[in-house]
């Protein structure tokens, strides 16, 4: 009876079945880590079958929340209870055994291994249900690959398939979405609803918002550790989403209120000169070729299907990736040979590369030795071999503060106790700090919360509007259209398609993915 | 690691008395050089089992090239940090460029090390000719300081620099938490590889010419012993500062440690072959522990 009342049913007695137990329910969990509190008295409920959305800014408390759920973390305080009986969750082995199953927001998994193999990966023996779930995910034709041949999006549907082989009562999915483009993110709605209709409840993180009205029956709303809204999906709008996350936020923050475009002025403006030229690029990884300029002053999106070949288009232009077969590049009309990261910074080319975990982010740093990482040989004191660290601190603190990374004292800290969006904030700006005339962009959204998603792109244009030429690979459609200039549609490493001014709709990017 | 102190206290009461604190020290001077060597290729993410090889061969040859072949001080000095910079370059090269295993191309440089200080000295002992001014300085002290208790420290802090405060240092580190992410952060692996490889090289030929200096002769293997130990002091050293990360205060104070168990065994007349049981327990027991300390970090983390 302690609860606050919000969870009262609209009407008592409609076609009520499990309501009087709850499949799930979360009692005050508070949880601190040091000092911090990440969660502070939260209360959630969730239904037999019932699909429900954890929304909030970066750093809210949703990883941490869903943490405690499936066991891999233990509350300071707090009980969690399923069907009504408390569960003392010892651990994840604990928590599955239970019924809870947690797909996390890091990518787990073992590239060397096939997909098989990392789908049975932790069970004794090659469960019955493989062929069932392998076909639900779609991954029948790829089960003898090796998976770290396949891109993000399969190794994230690798891990949801582990989840439900272990027949989950509830599944929890922390920002499965990330690195999905809209055909992987219908194939993941159809089989929730599938898991739902079965009984099983879920757990939907993602910073998404009309992913979220579409597949969530409640929404609950986080902020600082806190619940701070819990409202049933139908009649909100993503509006009401933005100002329930932006309401936990500090909301004083300029960007917070109105509407931002980060389109150029006039928007047919003048472009400036040639900074990239890319000429039928071939790489070993992808049959097509691809060919496109980019200019000084403008933001150019780059979409397409998962696996259309983007990140490893971008990558090979890095150096880190599949070798060129043939084409050319032109920086600056100098012709330019992709062979690795260090020579790409010397022409002025920067790539800030997908997947945070694996291509970035260095555990067991801080974040301010994280981010300035690559620009560390260039910030020495004088006449020493030694880092000017407060110089660092300054510019790194700096920029966080701009991309409105969460806690302000993020700096010193070390990368692992950040969340995952705010992770993301870093590995921006330790790509800011590197001076450049040409910046790649694979993904830089990734996870990060809807507000923080408008500095970022405000920073984009700022930096086109000084001259740089900015391309964005996104599998989020959407975004791009708001944000860039034109935008290039990529097909099996080809680019197939541009579209700008008003060709340039959501509707007609999506189209010409296909 | 207090509780062995105290037993050794209690087993001969000259355990803690000020000579015996600097003899201790001074004993662990090179060891604890050795150890923070180990620790630049351990924070690579890399292993190396040449490094008591490199630091005996050093011994040997430095005695060599003053005794047989009349080089002066200065001269083979010269000689064998260049020899130190070469056999570096080459397990380095090896690892990073050609793709090998490091343990495997560390036990095999160890073992032609090996050989090779039959090689210099010719399977003979070597006592006169090492130059006297040098054994002098090594074994004096300064105010009272062993000068082997002021150089080993001083080292160590230059590498500890070198790790927390350099460029280089930050992407040895990188390499060994996250080697993808540090490529794609620009950072020039293989070479950086390499120059670890030679770093680590380098303080061990030192630390093998100031043994040289401090026993005053020379006979092929019987240089610093200090595999196992280096291993343990690390794995202590990054069980206690740094949690599960390797670092150069950790490794010396683990250094220290694992040189007061032989001191204390030898006071409390305990039969010499206890110290291979000594060492190997402590060893396994330091690699544990590191486990256990990490482990529960990253449960929590
Ligand atoms: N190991 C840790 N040590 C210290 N603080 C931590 C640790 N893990 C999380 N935190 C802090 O707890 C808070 C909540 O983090 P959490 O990961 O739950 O956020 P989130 O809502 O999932 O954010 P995001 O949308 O960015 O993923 C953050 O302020 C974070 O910095
Ligand atoms: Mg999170």
């Amino acid at each position: 009876m302690s609860d606050t009342g919000r969870d009262s049913p609209p009407e008592p007695d409609a076609i009520v079945v499990t309501d009087a137990r709850p499949r799930l329910q979360v009692d005050d969990a508070t949880k601190s880590y040091g000092g911090a509190v990440a969660l502070k008295d939260v209360s959630v409920t969730v239904g037999v079958g019932e699909v429900v959305a954890l929304v909030g800014h970066n750093g809210a408390g949703k990883s941490t929340l869903s943490k405690i759920v499936s066991g891999y973390e233990r509350p300071d305080r707090g009980e969690v209870s399923l069907d009504g009986e408390v569960v003392n969750l010892r651990s994840a082995k604990h928590a599955i055994a239970e019924g809870i199953g947690l797909v996390p927001q890091q990518l787990a998994v073992i590239p060397t291994m096939t997909v098989t193999q990392n789908l049975i990966l932790g069970l004794r023996s090659t469960p019955p249900g493989l062929v069932d779930v392998a076909a639900r995910l779609g991954l029948t034709d790829v089960l003898n690959m090796r998976l770290g041949l396949l891109g993000p999006a399969a190794q994230r549907l690798v891990m949801i398939g582990r989840a439900l082989l272990r027949g989950p009562k509830v599944l929890i999915l922390d920002e499965p979405t990330a690195a999905f483009s809209i055909a992987e993110t219908e194939k993941l709605f159809k089989i929730i609803s599938d898991l739902t209709a079965d009984g099983i409840s879920i757990i939907y993180i993602s910073h998404r918002l009309e992913e979220i009205l579409t597949i969530a029956d409640r929404v609950v709303g986080m902020s600082q550790g806190r619940v701070i809204a819990d409202r049933a999906t139908a009649g909100l709008t993503t509006d009401d989403l933005a100002d329930i996350i932006a309401g936990g936020a500090d909301a004083h923050a300029p960007s917070a209120e109105g509407d931002v475009t980060f389109v150029a002025e006039g928007s047919a403006a003048p472009k400036g000169q040639e900074v990239l030229r890319v000429s039928g690029l071939r790489t070993t990884a992808k049959s097509g070729a691809a060919t496109f300029t980019l200019h000084a002053g403008e933001v150019v999106g780059l979409t397409g299907l998962v696996g259309a070949g983007r990140s490893s288009f971008l990558n090979a232009l890095w150096g880190t990736g599949a070798p060129v077969v043939e084409g050319s590049v032109q920086i600056g009309g100098r012709v330019f040979v992709p062979s690795n990261p260090r020579r790409a910074i010397a022409r002025g080319l920067v790539l800030i590369p997908e997947g945070r975990q694996r291509t970035s982010l260095i555990p067991g740093m801080t974040v301010r030795e994280n981010a300035g990482l690559p620009t560390s040989r260039r910030r020495r004191l004088r006449f020493t071999p030694f880092l000017n660290r407060r110089g660092e601190r300054a510019a790194v603190s700096e920029l966080l503060a701009e991309l409105d990374t969460k806690p302000s004292r993020a700096v010193d800290m070390p990368i692992e106790a950040l969340s995952g969006g705010n992770a993301q904030k870093v590995v921006l700006a330790r790509w800011l700090m590197m001076p450049s005339d040409v910046a790649l962009l694979d993904e830089p959204c990734e996870g990060v919360d809807v507000r923080a998603r408008n500095e970022i792109h405000t920073v984009l244009r700022a930096m086109a509007d000084q001259g740089k030429g900015v391309l964005v690979s996104s599998s989020d459609v959407e975004e791009l259209v708001e944000s860039a200039d034109r935008i290039l549609v990529m097909r099996d490493g080809e680019i197939v398609n541009e579209l700008s001014g008003d060709a340039m709709t959501v509707e007609r990017v999506n189209r010409a993915c296909l | 690691m207090l509780v062995m102190i105290v037993v050794f206290q209690m087993l001969n009461s000259n355990f803690l008395t000020v000579a015996n604190i600097w003899t201790i020290l001074e004993s662990a001077a090179l060891p604890a050089m050795v150890a923070c060597a180990l620790t630049v290729i351990l924070v690579m993410g890399e292993f190396d089992l040449s490094v008591q090889a490199v630091a005996g061969f050093s011994t040997t040859t430095f005695a060599a090239l003053m005794a047989n072949w009349d080089f002066t001080l200065v001269s083979a000095i010269a000689i064998m940090l260049a020899a130190g910079l070469a056999i570096g370059a080459a397990t380095g090269w090896l690892v990073a460029y050609q793709g090998l295993n490091a343990l495997v191309v560390t036990i095999g440089a160890a073992s032609l090390l090996n050989g090779g200080e039959f090689l210099v000295s010719d399977s003979k002992s070597i006592s006169v000719g090492i130059d006297p001014g040098f054994v002098k300085f090594i074994r004096s002290d300064f105010h009272g300081v062993p000068v082997l208790v002021i150089i080993a420290p001083l080292v160590a802090a230059l590498l500890w620099m070198l790790l927390d405060r350099t460029a280089l240092g930050r992407e040895l580190r990188s390499i060994g938490a996250n080697r993808e992410a540090a490529r794609f952060a620009g950072v020039n692996v293989k070479r950086t590889i390499l120059i670890g490889f030679i770093i680590t090289a380098l303080v061990c030929t030192i630390a093998g010419m100031l043994y040289t200096g401090r026993a005053g002769q020379a006979y092929p293997l019987t240089g610093l012993a200090v595999l196992l130990p280096s291993f343990a002091a690390c794995f202590i050293g990054a069980a206690m500062f740094r949690v599960g990360e390797f670092n150069i205060p950790g490794t010396v104070v683990g250094a220290v440690l694992a040189s007061i168990v032989p001191n204390g065994l030898l006071l409390a007349d305990v039969s010499g072959y206890s110290t291979y049981f000594f060492q190997g327990g402590i060893l396994i027991f330091a690699v544990w522990f590191a486990r256990i300390v990490a482990g529960g970090e990253k449960a929590r983390g």
